[in-house]
């Protein structure tokens, strides 16, 4: 029986771990260690915010497999809503402060996909 | 870091199958001009473009390219679908169904293998953007060559669609070729790799 959820404070997460005897250790979770419980953006820290993309959206990216393989699973299905509107939140107000993730994402007025520094280059 | 879109970028919806066609077209999928290599080409060029411009350009065309490698496995797929092994051996795609029945496996259309050598990573962004410009026109020859093979419309046009995009790209990569050489010493644009040779050696090389 291994634990697949962690961070039980997000929004529309189960108040306890849901224990699924189908997983392995593999297909635990992360803790989400920026909401600190509150499921809540805290932060504006660029460092902090995109821990906080990086945290959900690694947990999306695994969820996801798991729904792939387990579709009627309604707890995975939460989960991936929880995770999913925290990536949102925190995809958003990065990009707000700190320039466009994603190509569809620019909102000044002039195009600065190419002028933010480049993932390989230690930006984000 | 990427995500898919569950659609294609062009519609395909090929109502007739023929096997002939599929064997030629994969040549798309992995062949020396085909998608695959254009995309792994660009997406791995990206890091030694010195100026932002580039590094979209490469970024940009680089996805864009795995949209393509979508649209040419499902030509590919729907082409060979609902075929008998007899009917594939017959419209000569027997070597291939051996290999791999129908499944979708990156050759060119005379059977050899992808490989990386299809393409280069030089390390030097006017050398590899001139390699990009050549990978674009090489392309498009190919998608030429096709569309004087082929009479389904339902297989046209995507394939004209395909080949429309490889003249934006080279539009696109000529301009951003430019950029780049705008920014560098116009007396000496190709002595040296001005992702690699310090800049005073460059500034006394050219004079």
């Amino acid at each position: 029986m291994m634990e697949l959820y962690r961070c039980s404070m997000m929004p529309g997460m189960p108040a306890e771990p849901v224990r699924d005897s189908r997983l392995s250790a593999q297909n635990v979770m992360p803790a989400c260690s920026t909401c600190q419980g509150t499921g809540r953006i805290i932060t504006q820290d660029k460092e902090a915010l995109m821990r906080q993309i990086m945290e959900a959206g690694f947990a999306m990216d695994d969820v996801i497999l798991f729904l792939d393989t387990h579709p009627e699973n309604q707890d995975a299905l939460r989960y991936y809503k929880a995770v999913r509107d925290m990536r949102d939140q925190s995809m958003a107000a990065y990009e707000n402060q700190f320039g466009p993730l994603r190509y569809t994402d620019v909102t000044s007025s002039s195009w600065d996909w190419v002028t933010e520094k480049w993932p390989w280059e230690g930006g984000c | 870091m990427w995500v898919y879109e569950k659609r294609l970028q062009f519609p395909v919806n090929i109502k007739e199958p023929n096997a002939k066609m599929a064997q030629f077209i994969m040549s798309q999928y992995g062949g020396p001009d085909g998608e695959m290599g254009a995309s792994m080409r660009y997406l791995s060029q990206r890091y030694s473009m010195p100026y932002g411009e580039q590094k979209a350009v490469l970024t940009d065309i680089g996805t864009e390219e795995l949209a393509h490698l979508e649209i040419v496995a499902a030509i590919v797929h729907q082409l060979t679908r609902n075929l008998t092994a007899e009917e594939l051996e017959a419209q000569g795609f027997g070597p291939y169904y051996i290999d791999h029945t129908t499944g979708i496996w990156p050759q060119a259309a005379g059977g050899v293998p992808f490989n990386a050598c299809e393409f280069q990573s030089k390390g030097d962004p006017i050398t590899d953007l001139f390699e990009d410009l050549a990978a674009e026109q090489k392309a498009r020859s190919t998608y030429d060559n096709i569309l004087r093979v082929v009479t389904d419309p339902d297989v046209c046009e995507p394939i004209r669609f395909l080949r429309k995009r490889e003249i934006v790209h080279f539009q696109r990569f000529g301009e951003a070729l430019r950029g780049l050489q705008d920014k560098l010493d116009s007396r000496n644009f190709y002595a040296f790799n001005p992702s690699f040779d310090p800049a005073p050696v460059m500034a006394r090389n050219s004079q």
